[in-house]
């Protein structure tokens, strides 16, 4: 009715009925110009505080003969401001009341006065319908917004020459009748009319969004435009808020689709509007949609069903979803926002590669957006820039997971913890959320998972006095104190921490009482004191016949019991823990591995050998097995059938780990990055402990330190470093084998075979203890003794524990005729490991050449230790939780 | 067994092998309308003694061999109660009744390990970087604020390979079980979204079942089967895990949700790091949407506002606005202390290796101002911060830290 009046009223300077631009700019001033431009640029940017103030010079300027125009402004700032207050509510579709928002009266008696003069002329009566259906739609009256929606001309804000303000409004309006006509749905009838509605809403929604982002990217040119170096006007609107409905102009077409569980076409339309390029209203807006796409594809895309980016979504989904092309495709927009390029730059090619870059996009954004103020008022932001970066860390852990890279993670992780620290440092209250324990716990986690086993042990520490009841955090941490880093105490009291809860610990309290087993046996082993190494033992066998009181059916603590008695020699009452273990897991590897040794220490050497066979057939390629299948087929058959199973053995390390070396070389020739961090090497891992732990090499730290230096020195020889980026135990491994062989070559007497393989273990590891003392033997065989009393002391300086070492050394040193020296040494033997029998046989020989009455106590000691000896010592076995 | 199911079941066997080569994909096309067919296979496979067993699993076999897809994912489904059959079996260690079971599991594992030329295949992906544009994003608008992918850049890693190579394996043994298996389930995994219901429900019930039974939890599900306790590994959990999220988020989430919740059990038992980190994770995000959902409306919309750091307050500080202004005198609302940030007061001593090479870019963080409190306080917490910084640098095992 009051369209079709199309009165023009404002009159530009009281004489021109028409606003033209191009007629006015003739006859207007400047400052008027000015000051419509000022008020075009604040509609555009919603400076919404800036325009009672522009109205106010309009109408002293009295541009306008009526007020109108000023009221039409005014209403629009007192909507927008009431909208901006309520987001909240507006967020929960609860309807404004005029009552409660006197902003929202003052709008609407505006807005209803200009409707029914109708004195303006079209394109402002239009912006009068559009901010009039916006208002009834946030009183909820959302048939009368999609009527007022249907009276505006829609097409005449998307026209070129138009405002950028046009734009925002396009988008708003577009929105407003999508919602309007989706909070109707329930009412319409048939099945019909319901899709013809749905589909009408959703085409709204893909319009609105597309004007929105192109709204922003316009906004993005008009404001600012920084030059490097210069400051940034703060003014500017650099930090744009958006308001409801330009975020539900972004937002509901996604929504929408993935609402009604239409998850091909919702991640295409997220995609679209990730593919627009980001603006700066945008960007708090696209850390959302990142997220949100990056959730959609690992919850619900499988590896198979991925579709790149820049193709249209399957058929064959698009069909399941009822849609039979997507929908961008059916509502092409007239102008499209602009877009990334899609030549030369990275495109993904899989569920989680485009996951980990989507959400490496929102994370950048997020550590920038997180509220590090120390201000109460500022609780909430804070709590919610928390809540943001955990579900972007948690989305991370599920895709980096996903593909074994766990290193990663842990460092993601780690810069995570950073920001946070910071935050926690503000609000001490915060360090007791459920999202601030998530978080660190999830970052001990990851370290503890790629092996960085000091952090681990420090950040579950931390997570542990943020929660002290719950037992699993410190039972991880010693967990990697007692197979990692060896830090036997710090193990030994988080455990105890846990048998302190008692009850509370649960189903965890067995597992507890093992892992205390564990460090007190570890610890016998390496006690120095006989008195203190016997104290330990007996703590350690009660702390785990207290472990399988309370669990008898856990095979792992029966196996550790049953390993503990065998230590101290018990070899008989060892059976039978060890029978209940391999009744709980038949083929478990160190159950049949303590079988057999068992079995060697009775002198049983075929059932040994049998019960090896079974190991073998379950657990082939274990070499802990292998080399107590050599010791055992020595002392049955002879060296020379030990040295085929050499064979067998150095066969099976070429076909098992060739390819990593190969692969190493390959790629540390071409690319300076190291692969085998790519490797997922957990495969390799599950086996480390067959490896460590051949007697010379036992796990007691100073052998560990010996290891070390090892390393260190043999890096710095001439070996290149490509061949030594495989995992250590590989080598040491391989090392191993020919050091195996060496001896039994020497058992055969073939000194020129023994002396080749201990050239291709020194070549592995040139400062290695071991291969100086096969070196020394050999040195020894060929009548060197010189020279085999020096390599043995270059031996021991890399390893004066080694009680092999002092063995030899001690027994040469008698020979040469430097009995007490030599006895010395051997009493050092004696003082580093009591329950070998060759060492205390050495000694009483020392002993009874020098005359002493002590030797038949040493012969005496070394024969009943003989008598329990396993072909292996027990502690080839490793010892972890 | 019903003779019903038996015979649906012997229809399916018999015209299989009478099918022209030709005729394959409209077959396995027209799979979909035998509803009666999965339900009574589903049958044979948990009824261990059956005498179709062996001649299902064949022809189970020959489906996955013929490389058609629908037919592959047709014979997948089954993947998880052919886990369980053979799982239970090998705990209760009755060998002879499994024998064509493990046969179809190692088949489908040989044929997955190589590629159509027979070449040993090394699951690999790109791990993708900021600093290169992508569909989504130009680089210069980044910025300097993305930590953590500095972090990875300093991988210097493109290509990596996260599964295989592997090899092909005539029998299971204890040492490769849970490797094959694993590898089984991330076949089954990357083709998830195939998957009907009835599948995703036996994934969840052998991730329950797998983990709780012989163990005290066993009671609470009230599952009466076995009650020995089965071994795991980490990895077959983690993929255990990622199945029973894609359960979990699409229709199964009762089942999902307590599966989830029993293979956390058993990680935390076991003392697992990998599968508690991304079950963690899962759960922390489905209460995240869960916290989400419940104030959503039963049927519209909900247009999620984004906080933005002005909405929160033009004049909060972020860490954004801290580097933004890092050279620039700052005068901080929450504490009137003026700080000149410019020539720095004493600097913390943290060496900062968060992400190598970043440690000029985080320092001036450190002494942000409006951060530290002046007094005794802030200067424990410099230390709490130095303390806490050391322990996140890690390192290797010199980085011990005392607490």
């Amino acid at each position: 009715m009051w369209l079709a009046k199309s009165a023009v009223t404002p009159v530009v300077s009281g004489e021109y009925a028409s606003r033209d631009r191009s007629r006015m700019a003739a006859r207007i001033s400047f400052s008027q110009y000015r000051l419509e431009a000022e008020i075009e640029r604040c509609r555009a940017e919603c400076q919404w505080d800036k325009i009672p103030t522009l109205v106010e010079q309009l109408v002293s300027a009295r541009i306008h003969e009526d007020d109108d125009y000023g009221n039409l402004l005014l209403a629009e700032a007192l909507l927008e401001e009431c909208l901006q207050d309520n987001m909240a509510l507006l967020r929960s579709s609860t309807p404004l009341t005029e009552t409660d928002q006197p902003k929202l009266a003052k709008a609407r008696a505006h807005l209803s006065a200009i409707l029914n003069r109708g004195r303006l002329e079209p394109r402002y009566m239009n912006e009068a319908l559009l901010l009039m259906a916006k208002l009834q739609y946030v009183q909820g009256r959302y048939r009368d917004a999609q009527g007022m929606c249907a009276r505006a001309v829609l097409d005449d804000l998307t026209r070129d020459e138009q405002p950028l303000y046009h734009l925002r409004l396009l988008a708003e309006a577009c929105v407003i009748k999508g919602l309007s006509l989706d909070h109707q749905a329930v009412s319409a009838a048939s099945r019909v009319r319901l899709s013809e509605r749905q589909e009408e809403c959703l085409s709204c929604y893909l319009r609105a969004c597309d004007a929105a982002l192109l709204y922003l990217q316009e906004l993005d040119k008009t404001v600012s435009v920084p030059q490097k170096g210069t400051k940034m006007n703060l003014s500017l609107g650099v930090d744009f808020d958006l308001g409801f409905f330009q975020l539900a102009a972004l937002q509901s077409a996604y929504l929408s689709l993935l609402h009604k569980g239409h998850l091909a076409q919702g991640a295409h339309q997220l995609r679209r509007v990730l593919r627009a390029v980001d603006s700066r209203g945008s960007q708090s807006f696209r850390k959302a949609a990142a997220r949100r796409l990056a959730e959609v594809l690992l919850s619900s895309v499988s590896e198979d069903s991925y579709w790149d980016p820049l193709s249209p979504p399957p058929l064959a989904w698009l069909n399941r979803e009822g849609a039979a092309a997507p929908k961008d495709m059916l509502y092409p927009s007239s102008r499209p926002p602009q877009r990334y390029g899609t030549e030369s730059v990275f495109c993904p090619q899989d569920v989680v590669e485009e996951a980990i870059l989507l959400l490496l996009i929102s994370e950048s954004m997020a550590s920038g957006d997180a509220v590090i103020s120390r201000a109460p008022e500022h609780r909430e932001a804070r709590e919610a820039s928390l809540q943001d970066a955990t579900s972007v860390y948690d989305l991370l852990s599920i895709a980096m997971a996903r593909r074994g890279q766990y290193a990663m993670l842990s460092e993601v992780h780690q810069n995570g913890a950073w920001l946070r620290f910071k935050i926690q440092c503000l609000e001490r209250a915060m360090k007791f959320s459920f999202n601030e324990f998530h978080l660190w716990y999830q970052l001990g986690l990851s370290l503890m998972a790629c092996g960085k086993g000091a952090g681990a042990v420090s950040v579950l520490k931390e997570c542990s006095k943020m929660r002290p009841d719950d037992p699993t955090v410190p039972l991880l941490a010693a967990k990697v104190c007692i197979g990692q880093l060896h830090w036997l105490e710090e193990g030994e009291a988080l455990a105890q921490s846990v048998v302190a809860m008692g009850d509370r610990a649960a189903e965890l309290l067995p597992r507890a009482h093992l892992a205390v087993g564990l460090c007190r046996s570890l610890r016998a082993t390496e006690a120095t004191l006989k008195a203190s190494r016997d104290e330990f033992n007996r703590m350690a066998l009660e702390s785990l016949k207290r472990a399988q009181e309370l669990d008898p059916q856990d095979p792992q603590i029966a196996l550790y019991l049953s390993l503990q008695l065998a230590l101290t020699r018990q070899v008989s009452v060892a059976m039978e823990p060890l029978q209940t273990a391999l009744s709980l897991r038949g083929d478990d590897l160190h159950s049949l591995h303590l079988l057999a040794l068992l079995f060697s220490a009775q002198k049983h050497h075929q059932h040994a050998l049998d019960t090896l066979g079974l190991a073998l057939s379950q657990h082939p390629e274990s070499f802990s097995l292998l080399f107590t299948k050599v010791k055992l087929e020595e002392v049955l058959y002879g060296p020379a059938t030990a040295l085929r199973t050499c064979e067998d053995m150095l066969q099976l390390w070429h076909s098992r780990y060739d390819y990593v070396r190969t692969s190493d070389t390959d790629e540390s020739s071409s690319l300076p990055e190291p692969a085998p961090l790519s490797r997922k090497p957990s495969g390799l891992h599950l086996t480390l402990p067959d490896f460590q732990d051949c007697e010379t090499r036992s796990q007691s730290a100073a052998s560990i330190a010996a290891s070390r230096l090892e390393q260190a020195m043999s890096e710095v020889s001439a070996i290149s470093s490509a061949h030594r980026q495989g995992p250590a135990h590989i080598w040491a491994t391989l090392e191993h084998i020919w050091l195996q062989a060496g001896e039994l070559f020497m058992e055969e007497g073939r000194v020129k075979e023994a002396q080749f393989c201990a050239q291709e273990a020194g070549a592995l590891f040139p400062a290695s203890h071991s291969v100086l003392l096969l070196r020394g033997q050999l040195a020894e065989m060929r009548g060197l003794e010189a020279e085999a009393k020096t390599l043995y002391d270059e031996a021991l300086t890399i390893h004066p524990g080694g009680y092999r070492i002092l063995l030899h050394l001690g027994k040469l040193l008698v020979r040469m005729g430097r009995v007490s020296l030599g006895e010395k040494v051997l009493r050092d033997a004696v003082q580093a490991q009591s329950t070998a029998h060759e060492v205390w046989s050495g000694l009483g020989e020392a002993l009874q050449s020098q005359g002493s009455s002590q030797a038949p106590d040493c012969f005496l000691t070394a024969l009943e230790l003989e008598a329990s000896c396993p072909i292996r010592p027990f502690t080839v076995i490793p010892r972890e939780l | 067994m019903f003779a019903m199911d038996q015979g649906v079941v012997g229809e399916w066997l018999a015209e299989f092998k009478t099918l022209p080569e030709a005729a394959v994909s409209g077959y396995a096309a027209s799979l979909k309308e035998k509803t009666s067919l999965v339900p009574a296979l589903y049958k044979v496979i948990r009824e261990n003694y059956s005498d179709l067993l062996e001649p299902v699993c064949h022809q189970l076999f020959e489906f996955y061999r013929s490389g058609e897809p629908q037919l592959q994912h047709f014979t997948l489904q089954f993947l998880p109660e052919l886990l369980w059959s053979y799982l239970s079996v090998t705990s209760s260690r009755d060998p002879h009744c499994s024998g064509c079971i493990e046969a179809l599991l190692l088949g489908i594992y040989n044929l997955e390990i190589v590629d159509r030329d027979g070449q040993s295949r090394a699951l690999s992906f790109t791990v993708p970087s900021l600093s290169k544009p992508s569909v989504y994003h130009e680089p210069s608008t980044i910025g300097s604020l993305a930590l953590t992918e500095g972090a990875l850049a300093n991988h210097g890693l493109s290509r990596v390979v996260y599964s295989g190579p592997h090899l092909q394996r005539e029998t299971f043994t204890a040492q490769n079980r849970f490797q094959v298996l694993t590898f089984l389930l991330l076949c089954y995994n990357a083709a998830l979204s195939y998957m009907t219901a009835l599948s995703l429900q036996s994934l969840c019930q052998l991730g329950s079942r797998v983990c709780i039974c012989g163990y005290p939890r066993q009671q609470l599900r009230r599952y009466k089967g076995i009650s020995s306790r089965m071994m795991v590994s980490s990895d077959f959990l983690v993929q255990l895990i990622t199945g029973i999220h894609y359960a979990l988020c699409n229709g199964e989430s009762d089942l999902g949700s307590k599966a989830l919740e029993d293979v956390l059990y058993r990680a935390q038992l076991e003392l697992f790091p990998e599968p508690l980190l991304v079950g963690n994770a899962i759960r922390s995000s489905q209460r995240g949407a869960a916290l989400k959902s419940n104030k959503e409306g039963p049927r519209c919309i909900q247009v999620e506002i984004t906080p933005s750091a002005s909405r929160i307050s033009r004049n909060a500080v972020t860490s954004m606005s801290i580097r933004g202004h890092r050279w620039k005198r700052h005068e901080s609302l929450e504490s009137s202390v003026e700080t000149d940030a410019g020539p720095p007061g004493p600097v913390p001593e943290i060496s900062v290796t968060v992400a190598n090479g970043d440690a000029q870019r985080l320092r001036p963080e450190a002494q942000a101002p409006g951060l530290a409190e002046p007094g005794p306080d802030s200067r424990a917490e410099v230390r709490r911060q130095k303390s806490l910084r050391r322990l996140l640098e890690d390192g290797g095992p010199s980085g011990r830290v005392q607490h």
